[in-house]
């Protein structure tokens, strides 16, 4: 009992190594931003092309906000028309992968292991990063760019419920949930170490 | 820890708290009560600030925030609430993890809204790095600090086996 004891990690020590690391992972992540926006604007055009071809001309990843293109015209009056574009601040959804990484820093482990826990977490937190975008946009077409337009979307009552619901979900919950969730699942060990009744509750219910 | 416990009251409890009544009747109430008091302990050394509803105010140069959906709190609660639901306990364990998780997370929460309060006074570009980004991975952090606690705080597993959840 004494010798396990000894084994853990206090929480005020791991959660000072997390407040240390977070304001360096931010400063990272902000500099990587252009890259990881190149990679997420990408992968929302290739699935809005799939639902919405008809509204999206292109997503372009300029100065760390993505640029929607969309296919209807800009009704501007005293103005040349022209395509009708908007923008989405798509770095609202990827702020995960700055706590994730400074949460695998602050954790015991060897060195490659922390490079394969932050290889696998960054590409889910940047599929995360693209449900809130790809619902973001979803939202524009169906709520914010008037009837006309929303329209043309072809959605129902429900599908517009699911819709919102989506977006809601993509920005209030799964960019801050996501990276816990999985340093709680990648780093077992050391979250028994932080909680030695998590062993149990684990060893009862296997 | 059921994971699958964990997502299925996550979902539950957060799309029962986008439904319009709940929206009016709790949630609004709720965030008007967080403005009054971030509003009053900020009158404590700044007599300048004002609450009206969910709008936090200076009257002397008219800033203003807003208390929007994503900054009251109520997220990391219901993150919160669903880890202790998913993990087993008793049901007392779970209502004092409840109760002091509240006042954990809604503490930093009000540390939130009046540093947000006063970094839009001084830079609104900071301000927007603050909200949008690092104080929303604080207070995920706090939910889970808090939990973990808890956690070590529960008695043996032998304690409450028979009560289990």
């Amino acid at each position: 009992m004494r010798k396990s004891r000894r084994s853990d990690i206090s929480v005020k020590g791991f959660l000072f190594k997390i407040i240390i690391w977070l304001p360096l992972t931010f400063v990272a992540w902000y500099f990587l931003t252009p890259a990881i926006l190149y990679i997420v604007a990408m992968l929302t055009k290739s699935i809005l092309m799939l639902i919405a071809s008809h509204a999206i001309v292109d997503i372009e990843s300029q100065n760390r906000v993505l640029e929607v293109i969309t296919q209807f015209a800009s009704s501007n009056k005293g103005m040349d028309a022209g395509a009708l574009t908007f923008s989405v601040n798509a770095m609202k959804y990827g702020y995960g992968l700055a706590l994730f990484t400074a949460m695998i820093l602050a954790s015991p482990d060897k060195l490659s292991s922390k490079l394969q826990n932050f290889y696998i977490g960054a590409l889910i937190l940047i599929i995360v990063q693209v449900w809130g975008v790809t619902f973001d946009i979803l939202i524009t077409f169906v709520f914010k760019l008037g009837r006309g337009i929303g329209e043309t979307m072809g959605t129902t009552e429900f599908t517009r419920e699911v819709i919102a619901l989506c977006y809601q979900m993509g920005y209030l919950i799964l960019p801050s949930v996501t990276p816990i969730l999985l340093w709680f699942t990648m780093y077992q060990k050391e979250v028994i170490k932080l909680a030695p009744k998590f062993a149990k509750v684990k060893k009862k219910s296997n | 820890m059921r994971i699958s416990w964990f997502i299925l009251v996550l979902v539950v409890l957060f799309t029962l708290e986008l439904l319009g009544p709940v929206r009016e009747y709790v949630i609004i109430p709720f965030t008007v009560i967080i403005a009054t008091v971030s509003a009053t302990i900020t009158q404590l050394f700044d007599s300048s600030v004002q609450s009206h509803g969910i709008i936090l105010q200076s009257v002397t140069n008219g800033t203003a925030v807003s208390i929007q959906p994503g900054c009251n709190g109520v997220e990391a609660m219901i993150c919160l609430t669903a880890a202790i639901v998913a993990f087993p306990a008793t049901w007392k364990s779970k209502a004092y993890g409840l109760f002091f998780g509240f006042i954990a997370i809604q503490a930093l929460n009000i540390v939130r809204i009046i540093s947000l309060f006063y970094l839009l006074q001084w830079d609104k570009e900071w301000f927007e790095w603050a909200h949008l980004y690092l104080w929303q991975a604080l207070i995920i952090l706090d939910a889970l600090i808090v939990f973990i606690i808890w956690v070590r705080m529960l008695p043996e597993p032998e304690d409450f086996e028979g009560e289990a959840a």
